[in-house]
């Protein structure tokens, strides 16, 4: 079970924020306005979006107490319980990080059934994918012993990507009940680390411990900082060397470059089945972005076997014969793994979500939604699972309760709370309250806030969560 | 509603304030561990090698030693010079004393008063030279006399010339002895006859009478011959007993081997320019224990060996001892010689036939050559070949702190047609002995020789896949080696039933040893 964005928001149809992940919604005010540059609210609290998860391990597994002699061990610690930690990974993990900032976000509402919007956002997510294997190599000092006989999958990744784009959306009632809306957004990459293919395998012959290593690996970059002039293999150093220029770009060569285009869309539909039973959909960012800026692409592929010294030219004693045979034995290996380079430029794509759920109303402030969230990366859907608990208390607090099944973990409870005083909407929401008093055992932990500029909502004393509602 | 919403909201402070305060050691980093330690489970691929037999049995810096056939079979050769003279160390040519001459007073008194002399040259017996071209040779005149009056005495020799000016000597002082070296000088000997030699004295201004003389002798010193021409004569050559060191069996202590055609070939090499005859009467061995074999006659006679008709031309002898001439040869071999020796003697112009016509020049050589050739074709029962290798197992376990074990893998095609029985010894400084890699004689690694055909060469490999554990209480008693001793025990196919086997160049032990360490070690992660 995986996600990233905050699931929990999914239902909070009454901040202007919903449209993010859903951009059929309308909240019912005439016009909202949040973000970064809006005066005192915008600096004071920040519409802005933190995630941090790991599928694999939880702080207190990575940096374990141990009571008995009351000290806190890391992997490089003796005693360190290597079994435990890899008794919580998966085969292959993910560690991810996010922040979303919005710069600007404002909603406008047209007779009644349109909603448009537009948006600027800064946005820097990372990912970084490992293996289970790697891990289990590592613990053993990297030689797999654990791998006799066995093929260790040893694959790596990093998907880090800055950009900032720019968002035009609009959605319309089409009827009682369907309403449909999209966002069209223009992308601008500011830097990008992207391992596209990550495969790396090393196998270990039980009978001989001959090694045979297979790599297919290729990592796009494109950055505004340094330039890789020249690379090559060190043999004093016994290690890569990459020799280039720091650009040293100013601030606004790196926020405001244009080099790196890229365009993405949001699809979102909300469907009322009945009176008790309201379907949602959405797919958010369909898009990519194309890296011109200084472009590298690395790329390893081959196969390496190495099944032991062959101690004769030891025996001679005689130095250039044993130099030669060295750098021979050094020379197969960087052969093969010694990248090759090429400087084209080219595509990445976003991390497409898929979101489908659906909403039972109780009664007029409460309901229940469940919604499954799919999130497409390594050609894999990964998925994760929210049941959740949403109640307009009052006409100026909601509060939301959710369960999610969500980086491996099954013990996440989300909170989201909305307070609207006069023109000002405060909001907060997590997917996992937990994480924030038991950040050792967590492995999610996200959070939304911010202040939107509400005006033009409509005065009814409604609180029900039937359609759209204001606040 | 506003109660509730306050009562939740404190239950959900105090609730995270709780866990916080329970697992606020987590983030105590003052608690943290300093010590740095690298767990280590290591599968490694050590060697890789495949062994043929020239591998095994040679030293690097010889690869000479080994002859293959067009088939690739083996025969390992070894020889070494047993014997080399040079001309110089074989004829001699000794100082010569002219017989003195004593002439009365009268006979000389006068001028260019010319008396003639003769010699008969010979440096050895039974010699009849015909010529000597020199390098150098020195004339010592010695002149005593009681005459009245003495004057000038030139003493030539129209035999030595050089450039067909003839040597003369004039000697000043008429009362003692005067030296002269000739350089380049041919000295002819046979135009008034073999050996002879002329010279004239020549007396200016003598004057004495009967009762008194002059008494001069000559003497020939110091001859360093180009070349000699003519009948040098018989003579026997001392051939002093020689050794040549064969290290076939340098690593070889115990068992028994076999060898189905050994040979022993001589080869001479002759560039004097007359007869020699070589005979050798017996052979024997000293073993690497400094054992001596019993002596095998051999019964060799060569008369005469090949000799050149052209100065600066050489000619070759060769003469083969195998199983059909020498039925001495397989037990000799058996005995596992270090050395091998044999009495030797050597005559020149054997027969004495004085019409030969011989020369000899300064750089004449003769060199008998002693060949081993012993192809492998054969059997073998527990010959042991043993190497000693330095293995500080101080320093290399020293890096690992704490092993839980070592284990070791062994993956081994065995190409030749011998089984190959291993183990090894650890033995401290002294020599003492640590650990073995097994306890038991039964346990050790036995490898199957290759399966082989008829005629005794392999066909197909036989693999053998061996693992030894060394816990850790094993590796605690290698901490003191110094070194490793292999011992690896050979014994050919069928052998009880004497079944030979042929080694070929291509058969080949193919060795794959891997290494399983599992244990930890301190690390410093800060270099990396």
């Amino acid at each position: 079970m995986f996600a990233q964005q905050s699931n929990t928001l999914f239902y909070m149809h009454r901040l202007p924020q919903a449209t993010l992940v859903n951009p059929a919604i309308q909240p019912d005010c005439k016009l909202t306005i949040s973000g970064l540059i809006v005066p005192v609210s915008g600096q004071l609290f920040p519409a802005m979006h933190t995630n941090m998860g790991s599928t694999g391990f939880a702080y207190k597994d990575m940096v374990q107490y141990n009571s008995v002699i009351d000290s806190l061990m890391i992997p490089t610690s003796k005693g360190f319980d290597y079994e435990h930690l890899l008794s919580k990974l998966k085969n292959v993990n993910f560690i991810t990080f996010e922040e979303h900032l919005d710069i600007i976000s404002v909603g406008y509402k047209w007779k009644n059934d349109w909603r448009f919007t537009f948006n600027i956002a800064s946005k820097t997510e990372l990912r970084l994918d490992f293996t289970k294997d790697l891990i289990t190599l590592i613990s053993e000092g990297g030689n797999g012993g654990s791998f006799s006989g066995e093929t260790a999958n040893l694959s790596m990744g990093i998907t880090a990507t800055q950009w900032h784009e720019i968002g035009l959306g609009a959605s319309k009632k089409l009827n009682d009940k369907l309403t449909i809306g999209a966002t069209a957004k223009l992308l601008f990459g500011q830097s990008n680390v992207w391992s596209k293919k990550t495969n790396l395998d090393w196998s270990t012959n039980a009978t001989d411990y001959t090694y045979n290593i297979n790599a297919d690996m290729e990592v796009y970059t494109s950055q505004a900082f340094y330039q890789v002039d020249k690379y090559y293999y060190d043999y004093n150093a016994d290690s890569m060397v990459f020799e280039g220029t720091n650009l040293n770009p100013s601030t606004k060569q790196v926020l405001f470059s244009f080099k790196n285009p890229g365009a993405a869309i949001n699809l979102g539909a909300e469907y009322k089945l009945n009176d008790k039973i309201n379907l949602y959909a959405s797919v958010i960012d369909l898009g990519f972005i194309k890296w011109n800026n200084n472009v590298n692409v690395f790329t390893v592929n081959g196969k390496y076997k190495f099944d032991g010294y062959d101690p004769q030219p030891y025996a001679t004693q005689n130095d250039s014969v044993i130099n030669a045979h060295n750098d021979a034995l050094v020379d197969e290996a960087i052969e093969i793994f010694l990248p090759e380079r090429q400087i084209d430029s080219y595509f990445s794509y976003l991390t497409p979500k898929l979101n489908i759920g659906g909403t039972y109303q109780f009664n007029e402030k409460i309901n229940a939604g469940i919604l499954y969230r799919g999130d497409i990366y390594h050609r894999k859907l990964h998925s994760s699972l929210t049941l959740s608990g949403n109640a307009n208390l009052t006409k100026w607090f909601s509060a939301y309760l959710s369960y999610s099944m969500m980086y491996n973990s099954y013990t996440n409870i989300g909170v989201g709370l909305v307070a609207k005083g006069s023109i000002f909407q405060f909001f907060v929401v997590t997917d996992n309250i937990f994480g924030f008093f038991m950040p050792q055992s967590t492995r999610v932990l996200n959070a939304r806030l911010g202040i939107n500029l509400m005006f033009g909502c409509k005065k009814s004393n409604s609180q029900t969560l039937v359609g759209n509602s204001e606040l | 509603m506003r109660k509730k919403i306050t009562l939740l909201s404190l239950v959900i402070v105090l609730f995270g304030v709780t866990f916080i305060s329970c697992k606020k050691e987590y983030f105590d980093f003052d608690k943290m561990r300093e010590d740095q330690w690298q767990n280590v489970n290591m599968q490694v691929p050590l060697i890789n090698t495949s062994l043929v037999l020239r591998d095994i049995l040679q030293d690097y810096d010889k690869e000479e030693l080994f002859e293959i056939d067009d088939e690739g079979f083996l025969s390992l050769i070894y020889n070494n010079t047993a014997y080399s003279k040079h001309a110089e160390d074989i004829i001699i040519l000794d100082d010569v004393d002219f017989i003195p001459d004593n002439l009365s007073g009268n006979e000389i008194s006068g001028n260019n008063i010319t008396i003639n002399k003769n010699f008969n040259f010979s440096s050895f017996l039974g010699a009849q030279l015909d010529s000597i071209r020199y390098d150098s040779v020195t004339i010592e005149v010695t002149v005593s006399h009681n005459m009245t009056n003495t004057g000038a005495l030139t003493i030539q020799f129209p035999g030595l010339t050089k450039n067909g000016n003839m040597a003369q000597m004039l000697i000043s002082n008429t009362s003692g002895t005067t030296s002269q070296l000739f350089t380049g000088y041919e000295l002819d000997l046979a135009t008034n006859g073999p050996n002879n030699i002329d010279y004239k004295y020549i007396f200016n201004g003598w004057n004495g009478t009967a009762a008194q003389s002059v008494n001069i002798s000559i003497s020939i010193k110091n001859q360093n011959y180009k070349i000699i021409n003519g009948y040098i004569g018989h003579h026997n050559i001392d051939l002093p007993k020689d050794s040549v060191f064969i290290d076939i069996f340098k690593n070889q202590f115990d068992g028994q081997f076999y060898f189905e055609d050994p040979k022993i070939k001589l080869t001479m090499i002759n560039s004097f320019g007359l007869p020699i005859k070589l005979q050798l009467d017996t052979i024997y061995g000293k073993d690497y224990d400094d054992n001596y074999s019993p002596y095998y006659l051999m019964g060799f006679e060569k008369n005469p060996v090949n000799y050149p008709t052209i100065k600066g031309n050489y000619a070759t002898d060769e003469a083969l001892f195998d199983t059909t001439n020498a039925i001495w040869i397989r037990d000799f071999i058996t005995t596992k010689p270090k050395y091998v020796f044999f009495d030797a003697l050597g005559e020149i112009n054997p027969d004495n036939n004085i019409n030969s016509n011989n020369f000899v020049i300064d750089t004449s050589l003769f060199t008998l050559n002693l060949e081993f050739q012993l192809p492998l074709w054969g059997r073998a029962e527990y010959p042991t070949l043993r190497d000693t290798s330095k293995l500080d197992m101080e320093t290399e376990f020293s890096k690992i702190d704490d092993i839980t074990y070592v284990k070791f893998r062994f993956d081994i095609n065995n190409g030749m047609a011998t089984e190959v029985r291993v183990q090894a010894y650890f033995i401290d400084t002294l020599g003492v002995i640590q650990d073995s890699l097994f306890t038991n004689r039964e346990d050790w690694i036995v490898i199957d020789g290759g399966i082989t055909d008829a005629n005794g060469k392999v066909i197909q490999k036989t693999r053998k896949i061996s693992e030894i554990v060394y816990d850790r209480n094993r590796i605690n008693k290698l901490k003191n080696v110094s070194d490793v001793v292999y011992v690896a025990e050979i014994r050919t196919d069928d052998v009880e039933n004497g079944k030979l086997v042929k080694f070929y160049a291509d058969d080949a032990i193919d060795i794959k040893m891997g290494i399983h360490v599992k244990g930890g070690t301190n690390f410093d992660f800060s270099n990396y």
